[in-house]
């Protein structure tokens, strides 16, 4: 009994090892059994670019978690900046000012989504979730269902673009998931953020500004999505109202493999890269063995909700020694 | 008298530690047991096997001379013993009637409850207890005090012959721990219950026990007759060795200037309250639950809204409309709610000790000084004697008492020049209980202006240089501790006008 606990706090605590072992078993379960049509170009260039933007709405994510919020309107909002950098583009401005302004954009989503929670204190579930709707709502009266395409190269190639053989893409959302990683783990306000999650009313006792890291970290949920929706315009080479639909379950299910809890306070980005890694594969999984493309939302539903409940046991044992 | 339960060299471990060592305890027919020690002596443990809720490592428990086996909960309800935890199972949004029926509601034909029959049962089992509370209220609207009472009502209604109770009187005021006193007296007689019963409160075990067991580290040290029991017998026994308790720690500063200066607070809960406090000094608050203490420190600190008045911080107005603002100007709240309001319990003792102070340790760009941190912690481990003395280790693993240490060390870090104390010592063994103590003095002797608030008098007067007393939200006056008494204190506390 004794050496199974320890085997399990063992495999509990280090939980890097056992999500790279994780991904490592579906990987290569995937490439014994379906060697054809998994180790392929193609269908890695795919996973890699999905994978990218799940990424970008991770980081953001990771953060909200750890600040004991949760950010729904993120999908949304990269539909949004798809429209925006496009139209953009269109009207002749220069790759530089669109990215800033797009992202800009964002953020400020982000900053009112931060201020329904902390200033008007409604459930970050509601208020983010009437954002999404909102802007949702916005995307589809200002395109009338139209995608916006014929983008120029120069901004096209922003994330078409190879470096060393590496997709610009995947390179950027890497770096930038590697850069918030060591910010979590180093910065000062991050460790605020931490305790903020743990424990509102201690850390507001305790003299932390917690709403305006609040609103900060909202912030920051709101420009990655904004960089996301840049990007995936220039990806595909158009604008659309319908980006990024269930992308913030599959951040939140990523966020949540990786280590972060719902009930906040917890959160790792190295442990969510992994994260967002077997969600990935898993839908391309289902893919493989025959599912029709569309069945990934289901999948990711499937994925949200089991390690939705995974965090809950997981939670239920931490109280249970607390007492 | 017979004894009606017998626990036999019980034994228990937890991952590998022993915590209980071959503990033996019994109890009589018709007597009330205190069971008492620091905390992590093994009180709760020892309870928690009794009542099913862990089961032992080894050892036997035997009831009316039969061997019992109780693997959970419900398996010692069989055996009527019944538990009342300290922290109350009471749902706010039911009624009395439902609450105390919880589980076994009475249902009519038609399968829904039987509302009638379940106010009538109620009422019942109220009056078995000798109280007269309307079965129909709602429980949330009731006294702590009260919902104390209906929860042992509750567990009393199934027939128990065995009554355990944690700590019931740490949230409750004078006035009711004398009532609950009195009400375990006569139902003790009418019913023949046998009462097991938790406390850090010394006087209480003094008044109400017939016999008194002491443990220590998970051994049982004795086991005290009535005649034989007296406090500082006790307290040898729990620590192993003789405290003065109430030797007086006055200080013979002269004190200094005033640091804070509040005058004519009004908020919510309080009105009209005045003071000052200087360095060196302590100032005690002395006021029952209800008094409007803790309200009007929180809206001092900023948490709370201030509805009027003017605080001056060495002699210049301050407007303190968030906590944020309070510490940046070094007023500091030790809080009597530290596991919501104070400490993060699932991060470690290291920033929970720096969670006031987080601005004083950046290095370049914002970059966390884990270094200095570090070197915080280790300081205030070693000066108040934090144990285990590992800042890495996660706060909810440490006992009551240490915990509160580290709450307090939060404050420290932050350097405050007033420091408020909200009940310090609540739920505190008396070996911390002296410690917090003798740390509060220094601190004041170093130059601190210390308000402590409490509810325990022999404190106030142990500690405080002046006693501000409050009542029903209402300063009723502030008393030099000039060799002061208890009555001086309750006698002014319910003065008329």
């Amino acid at each position: 009994m004794r050496e199974k606990n320890k085997l399990y706090k063992q495999i509990i605590e280090n939980r890097l090892t056992t999500l790279i072992i994780i991904s490592i078993i579906i990987i290569l379960m995937l490439s014994i059994l379906k060697p054809g049509t998994f180790l392929n170009y193609s269908n890695f260039s795919g996973i890699f670019t999905t994978m990218s933007f799940d990424l970008l709405l991770s980081c953001g994510m990771t953060i909200v978690l750890i600040v004991g919020g949760v950010d729904l309107s993120v999908g949304a909002v990269v539909a949004l900046a798809s429209i925006i950098s496009a139209v953009l583009t269109k009207r002749g401005m220069g790759v530089f000012f669109t990215i800033i302004i797009t992202i800009l954009v964002g953020a400020i989503v982000g900053i009112i989504n931060g201020i329904l929670v902390t200033k008007f204190k409604l459930a970050p579930f509601v208020a983010t979730l009437g954002i999404q709707s909102i802007i949702r709502g916005f995307c589809y009266v200002t395109t009338s269902g139209y995608l916006i395409s014929g983008l120029s190269p120069a901004f096209t190639n922003l994330s078409r673009a190879t470096i060393v053989f590496i997709p610009s893409l995947v390179l950027i959302s890497v770096i930038l998931s590697i850069i918030v990683g060591i910010l979590l783990k180093k910065m000062n306000l991050f460790k605020q953020m931490y305790m903020i999650g743990t424990s509102p009313k201690s850390a507001e006792m305790s003299g932390i500004p917690a709403d305006k890291l609040k609103v900060f970290a909202y912030m920051l949920s709101g420009f990655f999505a904004g960089l996301s929706g840049v990007l995936i315009a220039s990806r595909y080479g158009m604008g659309a109202a319908t980006y990024g639909i269930g992308f913030e379950s599959r951040a939140i299910a990523a966020s949540v493999i990786g280590g972060a809890v719902m009930s906040g306070g917890e959160g790792d980005m190295f442990g969510t890269m992994f994260g967002v890694l077997i969600v990935a594969v898993v839908n391309n999984a289902f893919i493989q063995f025959g599912g029709q493309a569309e069945w990934q939302y289901a999948v990711s539903g499937i994925m949200l909700l089991i390690t939705l409940y995974a965090d809950r046991v997981k939670l239920s044992a931490m109280r249970r020694r607390g007492h | 008298m017979a004894e009606i339960l017998i626990c036999e060299k019980i034994c228990k471990s937890f991952s590998g530690i022993e915590v209980l060592h071959d503990v033996d305890f019994s109890v009589k027919e018709g007597e009330i047991h205190a069971l008492v020690g620091e905390n992590g002596a093994g009180k709760s443990t020892l309870m928690n096997i009794i009542s099913g809720v862990i089961k032992p490592t080894s050892g036997k428990i035997y009831k009316h001379g039969k061997e019992i086996v109780l693997e959970n909960p419900l398996d010692a309800f069989k055996e009527k013993i019944g538990i009342v935890h300290q922290e109350l199972s009471i749902a706010d949004n039911l009624t009395v009637a439902e609450n105390i029926l919880i589980g076994r509601e009475p249902i009519n034909k038609l399968g829904f409850i039987d509302r009638k029959e379940l106010n009538i049962q109620a009422e019942e089992c109220l009056n078995i207890m000798g109280i007269s509370i309307d079965p129909r209220i709602k429980a949330g609207s009731l006294s702590v005090g009260l919902q104390q009472v209906i929860e042992i009502t509750k567990v009393i209604s199934k027939n128990i012959e065995i009554l355990i109770l944690d700590e019931p009187t740490s949230s409750l005021s004078e006035k009711e721990i004398q009532n609950l006193i009195q009400l375990l007296k006569r139902i003790k007689e009418e019913r023949n219950l046998s009462i097991i019963f938790i406390s850090h409160k010394l006087n209480e075990v003094e008044i109400l026990a017939d016999r008194t067991t002491v443990l220590r580290d998970g051994y049982v040290i004795g086991t005290l007759k009535r005649e034989e029991t007296t406090i500082p017998k006790v307290i040898n026994m729990m620590i192993g060795r003789d405290l003065d308790y109430h030797k007086s720690m006055l200080s013979k500063n002269d004190f200094g200037n005033v640091i804070l200066k509040a005058d004519r607070l009004f908020g919510k809960g309080f009105s009209d309250i005045s003071f000052e406090v200087r360095e060196k000094e302590i100032l005690g608050v002395f006021g029952l639950i209800g008094a409007g203490r803790t309200e009007m420190a929180c809206a001092l600190f900023g948490y709370d809204k201030l509805n009027s008045g003017e605080i001056m911080l060495k002699g210049n107005n301050l407007v303190i409309d968030n906590p944020k603002k309070a510490v940046e100007n070094g007023i500091c709240y030790v809080t009597e709610n530290r596991k919501e309001l104070g400490l993060f319990l699932t991060k470690s003792l290291k920033y929970n000790t720096i969670a006031s102070s987080f601005e004083e340790f950046n290095k370049f760009l914002g970059v966390m000084n884990e270094k200095k941190a570090d070197i915080v912690a280790e300081k205030y481990v070693k000066e108040l004697q934090i144990d285990p003395p590992n800042i890495n280790q996660n706060v909810f693993e440490y006992s009551g008492g240490n915990q509160q240490k580290i709450l307090i060390s939060k404050s420290l870090a932050a350097h405050p020049d007033v420091l408020i104390v909200d009940e310090p010592t609540r739920g505190v063994d008396v070996g911390a209980k002296e410690m917090i103590h003798s740390i509060l003095r220094e601190l004041a002797n170093n130059g601190m202006a210390i308000i402590m608030i409490s509810s325990e008098l022999p404190e106030l007067l142990k500690l405080s240089d002046r006693v501000m007393i409050m009542h029903e939200g209402i300063q009723k006056g502030t008393l030099k501790n000039d060799n002061l008494t208890e009555e001086d204190v309750m006698s002014l506390a319910y003065a008329e006008g």
